[in-house]
């Protein structure tokens, strides 16, 4: 496991904004169309069992986060898949919720870790709490399942 | 080289008894009158050890379909139909299979051919006419997933590429159906398939 729980608590580096608030909102980019269904559905897919294992599942968190370099990370994917335009659109993870939800044992499914760049000082990770089966990531992805269907544009989440 | 002839067998030596004769408009072989079918054998001997039997067909009872050199199905069922969701489902899996690593334009890995192929026959054995189908979709890490979204159940599967599958689902009342490790041969339990029905 990159991290444990008490990493939660740790600054990343110097030009961190400190760790993750349990009051914050993580801003995640659902924009690949590969994820989202006919009717709009966004599939367990959109959250890889190894990023929440080994990477991360990366968000911006939203007290920080700048529009421009939003704007910059769906311009770049927007090149791949150019005839996408409708299904952009950004999910609100409140942080709260994410750290509440447990496993079938009663411990905590996810930490939040503060994982700033200097480019970028907003960036966070969701992470599995500990080591699991792939099943029981698959039961993960599903609890963040519904923060992941109402999605709202770039412009909404600036001025909301 | 010799001929030889047999006796000439008639019609009814070849179709089906149903008790009434070809030539009855109410013969059931043939859904009406029926000609009178003569066939003579010839058979010749080489003068070496060769032997050789030829049929000369005079007439034969016939079906108009099948005189026709290309033939209809006379139903749909009789051809493949493309929008069978089993057909479509194999065609979906076979294009994740073209994607080339970077496919998400960051950093996606492309699907093994292994897991190509875990996924194929997965949904060979699973899908019927009688189940919804599943959303089939690419994660970044290379699994390729099934994912069902249904008023009453929501299910995820995937494959990895190494002969098995794994899965996690919950219906409408909080009952979770959970495995890991499961052979690609082998099948989902009933309890999942009844959830996954269409009726």
């Amino acid at each position: 496991m990159k991290y444990t729980q008490e990493d939660e608590l740790r600054q990343t580096c110097d030009f961190s904004p400190g760790p993750v608030k349990h009051h914050e909102e993580l801003l995640r980019i659902v924009f690949n169309p590969e994820h989202i269904s006919d009717n709009g559905v966004v599939s367990n897919a959109a959250i890889s069992t190894s990023d929440l294992i080994e990477n991360g599942v990366s968000a911006n968190r939203r007290d920080y986060a700048k529009k421009e370099i939003i704007q910059r990370t769906i311009e770049h994917q927007k090149k791949n898949f150019p005839d996408n335009r409708k299904n952009v659109g950004i999910a609100i993870l409140p942080c709260l919720v994410v750290r509440g939800f447990v496993d079938n044992d009663k411990e905590s499914s996810f930490i939040v870790i503060d994982e700033a760049a200097e480019d970028n000082i907003a960036h966070a990770s969701i992470y599995s709490a500990k080591n699991r089966t792939k099943g029981q990531l698959r039961k993960l992805r599903m609890q963040l399942f519904p923060l992941l269907q109402k999605r709202y544009s770039l412009q909404e989440i600036f001025s909301l | 080289m010799y001929h030889i002839h047999t006796t000439t067998p008639t019609t009814e030596d070849f179709l089906p008894y149903t008790g009434k004769k070809v030539d009855d408009p109410e013969y059931d072989g043939w859904g009406g009158t029926a000609k009178q079918a003569m066939i003579k054998y010839s058979v010749g001997v080489l003068a070496t050890s060769t032997l050789w039997v030829g049929v000369d067909l005079q007439s034969i009872p016939y079906r108009s379909e099948t005189t026709e050199s290309y033939v209809n199905a006379s139903s749909t069922k009789e051809r493949l139909d493309q929008k069978r969701d089993d057909l479509q489902l194999i065609a979906r899996i076979r294009e994740l299979g073209t994607y080339k690593d970077g496919w998400d334009g960051l950093d996606g890995k492309a699907p093994t051919h292994k897991t190509v192929k875990d996924s194929e026959r997965f949904a060979r054995l699973l899908l019927r006419e009688s189940l919804h189908a599943p959303h089939v979709s690419l994660a970044t890490d290379g699994e390729i997933n099934f994912f069902w979204n249904l008023p009453g159940f929501r299910f995820d599967l995937g494959f990895f590429g190494d002969g098995t599958y794994s899965y996690y689902g919950e219906n409408s009342q909080g009952k979770e159906f959970m495995a890991d490790d499961q052979l690609t041969d082998k099948p989902l339990p009933e309890g999942i398939i009844r959830l996954l029905g269409k009726s």
